[in-house]
């Protein structure tokens, strides 16, 4: 049986824009682009049925293209397995509360739940696509033992169903050894650093707990890998506070460390009083645009895109995407606590609500309810929003953070990258190819 | 208002999935097809290959007199003056470019040596051209040698020809690339350089060129202008070359064409480039000398429009009845695998054009649906469109004989029975002038116009059945064409297999034009995927292969696809 969440009857299915002096349509179901006559805009407005039954047309599924309105409940292909409960750095901001998650989490995870949980995943997955493992925490390279007897014994599963397998880990860069880089380096791992930028930001805003300087651990620990990648990906992601939102000096200061890219994520919630409010969004956003039209400048004669939420969006911008979730969790994608529990969101660990089964299987219609509660029809606000496919409701675990002022940086930002793409899509086509 | 055509430009994956402008074309014309265009038979029309090497050396324009003989052109002393050259050879260059102007003095390449491709680096001596282990004539000559590569030519000067050199000039370049690295003809040729020597060759080449090929307005063999109202008469049915020498009066219309040696009745190649302008202007197949008025449809319009529907389910019953009986001829045709010699090309042409004119009426099957669709939402109020896609019992009756739909293999009689069924303005035609005149009076001109091409290719259909009686016709005894194969029974596995995949394809095919476009695109595509490689396609060829005749039984289980009956005429 499919489940349906019905979208309200004011939704906007189109939203106009103008750039370099063309009419441009983004017909929100699908995320088709178009460039139009003024005129279907102008019959758009004064609510012409021609033009409105046009919109309709467009906005239905073509091809492959699922339904907007089902509840999907896909395979597990992904999880990632909360391997240790400590950190070494104290940052403020930490969700997780450097790992133990207010005491829900007290015990590092032991090989054989996280054995049990491969297994699962390999049980539960569809054996033609690809599955994912990551390692998170607190800092999983505490646990660095149980990070390469999982790695060794993925593969080996992966290699005897002939299923491929890759890897990620979010790290705060500053624990690697030379036997943790060198498996980086020979298995499909994307690595994400947590680094918020330069030596003084950086040791103010992700101190150690022993009182040294994490910019000085994180560069001996990854420079290495940065120097040698190998098969990995490597990126920066920093997170911004509302005491700093400059964000311009910091991409200098993780690309002059030889970051091959870098991302930033806004604190939206949590224990201190680091999120951004009100009138911060609208400064914040001034800070993505101005970095954003710096690389985009730069691309335009031929550099690399090094702007990981650009290059991200634009990417998306050119498929289409199109979702009602904003991400896995509870679908595709599910974290594996150290007792075993499977949460639909790494973030939610402890929360019991997010719980969808454990090692010894899933809990679908459990799984079934958490999805269509979360699903972005089911979300009032977001039903009168252009952007809803786009932004698909944001974290599931932020959404009570969710503002006017929030939801208006997003469709800044959004604005901003839809003219962004049609710019890339005239002046540099081959990037979408070689970044496919 | 109805939706105005607008501009709509896909700029993302997702917008191009999904075009709009599908949803207002009804169909491309004719011209715009593939096999419409002279130079996709011919390539090479477009120009003269040979004129590519007028510009073989740098800086020289040269013209190829004959087979011995490479003369200078012209020299492009400015180039010349703003290149690189050496002064001493810019020198040389100079002075052909003033001596050639003298009286009577020519400049021709007398010697070249090079690279000539499977005849090796050597120097050749144009006048010496001919003999075996040499390019056998000057063009062939320069064509061999490649690009880039260093040539070196003498240029011998005389007043006189075949008279000894008076001087000798000695220049070493490489040879020119025609191509620049875009794949665009270098600058270096001037307008109309590639196609000059066509001009003339174009009436020339009436003359010698391979048959059937040229524009419909200039046909090889054509009926003689007639007299006004006295076309149908017998002496003005006659057939006659287009380039008869004799081009008679409209009272007296010149000699019957001998279809295999035309060649003594026409003008001949000097001729033709001197009386061109008698050659008449061809439509509809007879010469014209008047100004053209289209003729009237005959057709009788349907006294309603739901008398109109109602013809038109049956017509798309027709197209599908004739896709399935052809179909059924192709595959009773012997393998060519098992064939050797003429009888091998007979049949493997006669196969590519059975399933050609298949494929024809299946594309009829959607216009026709686009017709009802049409009518169906332009109804006030508007009507349901409901996908017509019942196969007919029978054909249109022709002079009142019925002709039941029976697959069969193609035997003289059936061939015979294709031929009549596809005949102008008789069984299927007759059917469509009617609902074109209904059309036209109910003033549809868009779904008329789609009509009138529908029944332009009938006319196709019947004279490729023609062609396809003659080639089969070579072969006295159809056992040497037909495949021994037998009608299957109800438990073959094959047939079984036929049958459930139709129906699937039939129910796509709903599907997509219930949706209509630009939402039915999808399972339109994939309906025609269906019959293609692996699909239907595929178990035709094994029904061959195994002996079996390919039938498409009648469904009767569901009344979306149960056979329709002819309706009564008015």
């Amino acid at each position: 049986v499919t489940v349906r969440v019905g979208l309200g009857e004011q939704a906007p299915m189109y939203r106009a824009f103008e750039f370099e002096g063309q009419t441009r349509l983004l017909v929100v179901p699908y995320s088709r682009i178009f460039t139009v006559e003024p005129s279907l805009v102008e019959a758009l407005a004064a609510g012409e049925a021609w033009a409105r039954q046009m919109v309709e047309d467009l906005s239905q599924p073509t091809g492959s293209e699922q339904s907007l309105d089902s509840v999907p409940l896909p395979t597990p292909q992904s999880i990632s397995l909360n391997v240790s409960q400590k950190c070494n750095l104290g940052c403020n901001y930490c969700y997780a509360g450097q790992g133990e998650f207010a005491g829900a989490q007290t015990t590092a995870m032991s090989w054989e739940v996280a054995r049990a949980a491969v297994d699962r995943l390999y049980t539960l997955a569809d054996p033609s696509v690809p599955v994912t493992i990551g390692f998170i925490g607190g800092e999983p390279f505490l646990n660095r033992g149980l990070i390469h007897c999982v790695v060794e014994y993925a593969a080996k599963c992966g290699r005897e169903r002939g299923q491929p397998v890759g890897f990620s880990v979010t790290t705060n860069g500053t624990t690697l050894l030379a036997d943790d880089v060198a498996m980086l380096r020979t298995n499909r791992f994307a690595v994400t650093v947590s680094i918020d930028g330069g030596r003084a930001l950086q040791d103010v805003q992700r101190p150690m707990k022993s009182g040294g300087s994490s910019f000085a651990a994180l560069g001996k620990s990854v420079g290495p890998l940065l120097e040698s990648p190998g098969l990995a990906r490597v990126a920066a992601r920093a997170t911004v506070t509302r005491s700093n939102l400059q964000i311009g000096p910091r991409f200098d200061d993780l690309m002059r460390m030889g970051f091959p890219e870098a991302g930033f994520s806004p604190v939206r919630s949590g224990p201190s009083g680091d999120s951004l409010n009100g009138d911060d969004w609208r400064e914040y956003l001034a800070q993505m645009i101005e970095l954003a039209s710096r690389g985009l400048g730069a691309a335009f004669s031929g550099a690399p895109l090094r702007f990981t939420n650009l290059a991200i969006a634009l990417k998306q911008l050119r498929r289409g995407f199109s979702m009602p979730y904003p991400c896995g969790a509870g679908g595709g994608y599910f974290s594996v606590s150290s007792d075993g529990a499977w949460y639909a969101c790494h973030r939610a660990i402890g929360m019991d609500d997010y719980v969808m089964g454990g090692n010894e299987g899933l809990d679908d219609p459990r799984r079934l309810d958490f999805l269509r509660a979360r699903h972005v029809h089911s979300q009032p606000e977001c039903g009168r929003c252009w952007a809803r496919y786009l932004c698909s409701g944001g974290c599931h675990h932020e959404a009570s953070s969710r503002s006017d002022s929030s939801c208006g940086f997003i469709r800044g930002w959004l604005e901003y990258c839809l003219g962004a793409y049609c710019a890339m899509a005239e002046k540099r086509p081959d990037w979408f190819d070689k970044s496919a | 208002m109805d939706s105005p055509k607008l501009k709509f430009i896909a700029l993302n994956a997702s917008s191009a999935r999904i075009n709009p402008i599908n949803s207002h074309v009804v169909g491309n014309p004719v011209n715009t097809r593939l096999e419409s265009g002279v130079g996709n038979c011919f390539p090479g029309l477009e120009m003269d290959l040979r004129n590519l090497e007028r510009r073989f050396f740098p800086f020289l324009s040269v013209d190829f007199i004959d087979d011995n003989t490479i003369a200078v052109a012209s020299v492009d002393t400015n180039a010349v003056q703003n290149s690189d050259l050496p002064q001493n050879v810019q020198n040389l260059y100079q002075a052909v470019a003033l001596d050639m102007n003298g009286d009577g003095v020519t400049w021709t390449v007398d010697k070249i040596a090079g690279s000539f491709g499977p005849f090796g680096r050597r120097e050749i001596t144009l006048a010496n051209l001919g003999p075996a282990n040499a390019p056998p004539d000057s063009w062939t000559a320069v064509r061999l040698l490649p690009e880039g590569q260093t040539v070196e030519i003498t240029l011998g000067r005389r007043t006189e020809p075949r008279a000894a050199a008076s001087r000798t000039i000695k220049l070493k370049q490489p040879r020119v690339a025609y191509l620049d690295s875009n794949g665009v003809f270098a600058e270096m040729f001037e307008p109309g350089e590639l196609s000059q020597s066509l001009c003339s060759p174009w009436t020339h080449d009436f003359r010698d060129c391979a048959c059937f090929y040229w524009a419909s307005n200039h046909p090889d063999i054509v009926q003689p202008p007639a007299p006004e109202g006295r076309e149908d008469e017998p002496e003005w049915q006659l057939k006659v070359p287009w380039e008869r020498a004799d081009r008679g009066t409209p009272d007296n219309p010149s000699p019957a064409a001998t279809p295999l040696d035309p060649g003594p009745i026409e003008m001949d190649h000097y001729e033709i480039n001197t009386r061109w302008q008698e050659l008449d202007i061809a439509l509809e197949g007879r010469e014209i000398r008047k100004a053209y008025r289209p003729g009237v449809i005959g057709g009788r319009p349907y006294q309603t429009q739901g008398e109109l529907e109602s013809q038109l389910n049956y017509a798309a019953g027709v197209e599908l009845a004739a896709a399935q009986v052809y179909l059924t001829a192709a595959y009773s045709l012997k393998p060519d695998s098992s064939l050797a010699g003429d009888l091998k090309n007979d049949v493997v042409s006669a196969f590519a054009e059975l399933m050609r004119v298949a494929i024809s009426e299946m594309r009829h099957l959607r216009v026709v649906n686009d017709v009802l669709r049409a009518l169906n939402d332009k109804a006030i109020p508007p009507t349901p469109f409901r996908p017509a896609l019942r196969v007919a019992k029978e054909f249109p009756p022709l002079s009142g004989t019925n002709l039941p739909v029976v697959p069969s293999p193609i035997t003289p009689d059936v061939l015979q029975q294709f031929i009549e069924i596809e005949k102008p303005s008789l069984s299927v035609d007759g059917l469509y002038s009617r609902i074109l005149s209904t059309l036209e009076q109910l003033g549809f001109p868009e779904q008329a116009a789609a009509i009138r091409s529908v029944m332009a290719e009938g006319l196709d259909h019947y004279q490729t059945f023609l062609f396809v009686n003659e080639w089969l016709g070579r072969h006295p005894k159809p056992s040497d064409y037909l495949n021994p194969a037998r009608t299957p029974s109800a438990s073959d596995r094959l047939h079984v297999l036929l049958q459930t995949k139709y129906r699937e394809l039939l129910q796509t095919l709903r599907t997509g034009y219930a949706a209509g476009l630009p939402r039915g695109a999808e399972d339109i595509a994939a309906a025609r995927k269906m019959m293609l490689g692996g699909g239907l396609e595929d178990i035709c060829e094994q029904h061959r292969s195994s002996g079996l005749l390919v039938v498409f039984k009648q469904i009767t289980d569901d009344a979306r696809f149960s056979p329709i009956d002819r309706p009564k005429d008015s």
